[in-house]
């Protein structure tokens, strides 16, 4: 708009200048004068999008990790607070005597991950907001008295949405054991809390970094499981074949299966349900609550393949994420080229099949979100030294992946596991909890990850959790009942 | 910091001009802004050798203007000062980037200038330089034509290496390929000459995006249209040609992966920010850090922008010296362009009116393409800033360009028009008014 009013005034201009100047009139000539607003026209193209790009774009564009700029603004600001939705500080900047810096984090280990790290390669929200906590939009007047005294501005204070209550619960509730817990608001897409284990004490980075860098992968304290942790689904993933399966048969309600505890297809391997339990005859429902391996692996061989991918990609398999700090792609490969094995381990969460604990939270959250997947976010507000509102963070929608209706029948079915299927931790808690157990094999031997997700109340949903804890066993540490600790936490508050 | 705010100030009144007493304070602020720069590199480095640079830059400068002044008195002052305007900003930015460089592109510049001396003297001269338009079409075919088979760097072939000096012939190309159209469109247009001239235009463009230099093919085709419209006045041509040009333009980039290539990164950057994306997102950060005022001359990184000296000149100059100020360089290109299109309308002479056209045509698209291109406006088709990036190539014809508009507008003069040739300053009003807004 500016651009136009400004092209306008020229042209104005132009004209009374040329209609005072009769002589010149006669010499200029038609063709070169257009050829010349044609220019000025690309021209003034280029200013407006200059000052569009300064004005709206810029800022977003440089807090970019690849942006080494930044790390130049410590220089001349004290890195501003990282803090929890109701104000409690995550990380903060003191500077001692003599000048130096030093970058404290009050809770210690529970927010290692998810804040991160400011030193040492940078992670977190420490690397996500890198640019905001280095700048200092306080006043004018202010910034240009640091200038001229050059003492340091203070930086930027960073709001997330992380809340401590949450966080404490799921780090105590996960204990020592190695795995993730990521709880989201359903209907925004801010993360409440979100743990890794094991952890690291970020106050001893200095110390403690070149020793934390030599664990393998296995023992990561520096990789976010969260997000980073790839997993087999397990029985988890029988939601997306759930979809699918209702996608391509409009009288789903007519199934039923009778399951002997295994199934054998001519050619392809033997899948066993869990604990080669018979569940008998089942319909669509029952055999979701019983997490029944038998019937899923035969619905799986009735999909249409490259459907079924389809699917899976635009639930952001194979893709990326928009979460804004490190991340795995979660990865889905079947095709049409793969054997009846492969389809048959793929639609009960085993095969080539990995997820992150926070794609399967995205999931089950756009169930809860009546098929809308919203968009992660991790930081609702940047405020100045004063508290006033430099950048506001607003929930977006980011994709609208089910009809109300598939959502509401999927919410059907996971309440059904918590009150008559595998979620039974579940089925005296005062909240209506609605959700999807999971056990997935990770080597050739009996060990299992476990896994659970789900999301409560039942109407209006609060919360969505995704827990995974590695090489959990079902009876011995479950992920259903470290999830119930979390979302006990959460509605006891 | 104040730095930034002078040469805010300078331009502003830079493209105030009121003649002599508006040249001189040109002139000053020029030489402020340059005697700052340096002092800041100097302050920086305590190094002595920018003391020495500067000095003999500022010489340079100052004879420049001074013989100019007293050699073609008639010249047209605000084209040299805003050259000279331009080059001490490009000096100040290369010297902070690579003293050896900014040493280099000094020598080229003193030379290209000795040079585009003798260039009004010998368009008053030889009058027939209209009637050698095979000759033209001979000499710029075969020398792009042995870039294409010559060395290669970055990619793009674009260098012809005759002994320890190497060229790069596209920039002398251009000034020799709007000769030549001049030349054929001023004999006739009638449709058989058109035919004739597009083919040989067509096959200059081939040979260059052949070569993967998309940005001279670019100026070349716009150079081409717009000579064309300015010489059979049918705005129907106009019209075709963009569409002709968008066509082969999709052609293009069905046929060439180095196109697709670049349409890629610009479409999406990001997701190739390790290879082939670097170079914009580095550019776009470069602009982003600066924001208004910039971060001050030797406070930001505008190095770590891959060939930051050549195409990203714009963004490193944003980066240190803010947007502000890159809209004010903006605005005397444009002021430039302004100038020889004015030139271009007062020259009687059907030849040289088409030259001075195709050659601010030739100016304008060029700075068009290196800042859009930046900025990510359009893909990005690495052509130079002129007079501003690092390039003796570019520096040289740059200036012979410049040279051969004064010599038109000195020439113009001597044929007994010098009455509105006055007025026309007027013009640049137009520019700073909206400056002020």
């Amino acid at each position: 708009m500016k651009q136009k009013e400004k092209l306008e005034k020229l042209k104005s201009m132009k004209r009374k200048k040329i209609d005072s100047d009769i002589y010149e009139k006669k010499i200029r000539n038609k063709e070169t004068n257009i050829i010349s607003f044609i220019f000025v026209g690309l021209f003034m193209i280029l200013t407006g999008y200059l000052i569009y790009f300064n004005a709206f774009i810029g800022p977003e564009v440089i807090n970019n990790a690849y942006n080494k700029r930044i790390d130049n603004l410590s220089t001349k600001v004290v890195r501003g607070e990282i803090l929890s939705a109701d104000g409690n500080v995550l990380a903060s900047t003191t500077t001692d005597a003599d000048g130096n810096e030093n970058r404290v984090y009050p809770y210690g280990s529970v927010f290692s991950h998810v804040v991160g790290l400011e030193s040492h390669g940078k992670s977190g929200i420490e690397k996500l907001s890198n640019f905001f906590l280095l700048s200092s939009k306080s006043n004018v007047i202010e910034e240009i008295a640091n200038d001229v005294s050059s003492t340091k501005a203070v930086g930027d204070n960073v709001v997330t949405t992380l809340n401590v209550t949450l966080q404490q619960a799921a780090s105590k509730a996960l204990g020592d054991n190695k795995g993730a817990v990521v709880v989201m608001e359903p209907s925004t897409g801010k993360i409440l809390a979100m743990v890794s284990k094991p952890d690291y004490d970020p106050n001893e980075a200095d110390a403690m970094m070149n020793e934390w860098i030599t664990y393998d992968s296995a023992d990561s304290v520096l990789l976010n499981r969260a997000t980073q942790g790839l997993y087999p689904p397990g029985s988890t993933f029988k939601i997306l074949t759930t979809i699918e399966y209702l996608r391509e048969n409009p009288n789903y309600n007519n199934f039923s299966y009778n399951c002997s505890g295994s199934t054998t297809t001519k050619g392809a391997s033997t899948i066993h349900c869990f604990n080669e339990t018979a569940h008998g005859s089942e319909d669509l429902n029952r055999a979701f609550a019983n997490s029944c391996n038998s019937a899923f692996a035969t619905i799986g061989q009735t999909l249409n393949v490259q459907k079924y991918r389809s699917l899976c990609e635009s639930f952001s398999f194979n893709n990326d994420l928009p979460i804004g700090i490190e991340y795995n792609k979660s990865s889905f490969q079947l095709d049409t080229n793969s054997n009846v094995s492969e389809i048959m381990e793929t639609s009960i969460g085993q095969g080539k099949t990995l997820i992150t604990p926070m794609l399967n939270l995205m999931i089950v959250a756009t169930i809860a979100n009546k098929g809308v997947m919203m968009q992660p976010y991790l930081v609702d507000k940047v405020v100045n030294s004063d508290n006033q509102i430099v950048q506001q963070y607003d929930p977006i929608e980011y994709k609208k992946l089910m009809t109300e209706q598939e959502a509401q029948i999927l919410t059907g079915y996971m309440r059904s596991v918590v009150t008559i299927g595998t979620g039974s931790s579940f089925k005296n808690a005062s909240y209506k909890m609605v959700g999807k157990t999971g056990s997935a094999q990770y080597d050739s031997s009996e060990n299992y990850h476990s896994w659970f997700v789900g999301f409560a109340p039942e109407e209006n949903p609060e919360i969505a959790i995704s827990v995974i804890l590695e090489g959990g066993y079902t009876n011995v540490a479950s992920a259903q009942a470290v999830a119930k600790k979390i979302v006990d936490a959460y509605f006891n508050k | 910091m104040y730095y930034t705010y002078a040469s805010y100030r300078g331009s502003t009144i830079h493209n105030e001009k009121k003649r002599r007493h508006i040249y001189r304070l040109q002139n000053f602020i020029m030489f402020t802004v340059h005697f700052i720069g340096y002092l800041i590199l100097y302050l920086q480095d305590e190094n002595m050798e920018f003391a020495i640079l500067y000095l003999e830059q500022f010489v340079f400068l100052f004879v420049i203007i001074a013989i100019y002044d007293n050699v073609y008195p008639k010249a047209s002052r605000l084209l040299i000062n805003n050259m000279c305007m331009l080059m001490s900003i490009g000096f100040i930015m290369l010297a902070r980037l690579s003293y050896d460089k900014c040493e280099k592109q000094f020598m080229i510049a003193v030379v290209g200038t000795i040079i585009a001396f003798f260039v009004p003297w010998l368009l008053k001269k030889v009058r027939s330089f209209r009637k050698f338009a095979w000759l033209y079409c001979i000499m710029g075919l075969v020398l792009l034509f042995s870039v294409l088979l010559g060395s290669r760097i970055f990619g793009a072939n674009l260098v012809l290496t005759i002994g320890v000096v190497s060229v790069q012939p596209a920039e002398f190309v251009k000034i020799i390929f709007v000769m030549f159209i001049a030349s054929m469109f001023n004999k006739s247009t009638d449709f058989r000459q058109i035919v004739i001239t597009t083919v040989v235009a067509a096959a200059h463009v081939l040979i260059l995006v052949a070569s993967n230099d998309l940005g001279a093919a670019l100026i070349f085709f716009v150079v081409y249209l717009m000579m064309l419209y300015e010489a059979t006045k049918k705005t129907m041509y106009l019209l075709g040609g963009l569409v002709a040009g968008s066509v082969s333009a999709c052609i293009a980039y069905q046929l060439f992966s180095h196109v697709r290539t670049r349409v890629l990164i610009w479409l999406d950057p990001w997701t190739y920010i390790d290879d082939q994306g670097y170079q914009i997102t580095q550019s776009l950060f470069s602009i982003g850090m600066g924001s208004w005022f910039g971060v001050g001359l030797c406070a930001g990184m505008p190095y770590k922008i891959p060939v930051a000296e050549k195409d990203f000149m714009f963004s490193a100059i944003t980066e240190e010296f803010g947007v502000v100020f890159s809209i004010c360089i903006i605005l005397i290109c444009l002021n430039c362009l302004m100038l020889m299109m004015n030139i271009a309308s007062m020259c009687k002479t059907n030849f040289y009116r088409l030259v001075a056209v195709g050659l601010a045509v030739t100016y304008g698209f060029q700075v068009f393409l290196t800042v859009g291109g930046v900025m990510k406006l359009i893909p990005l088709t690495g052509v130079t800033l002129p007079f501003v990036s690092y390039g003796g190539s570019s520096m040289i014809s740059s200036i012979i360009l410049f040279a051969i508009i004064n010599g038109m507008y000195i020439m113009r003069q001597d044929e007994g028009e010098s009455n509105e040739a006055e007025r026309k300053t007027g013009k640049v009003k137009v520019n700073e008014k909206e400056k002020n807004r």
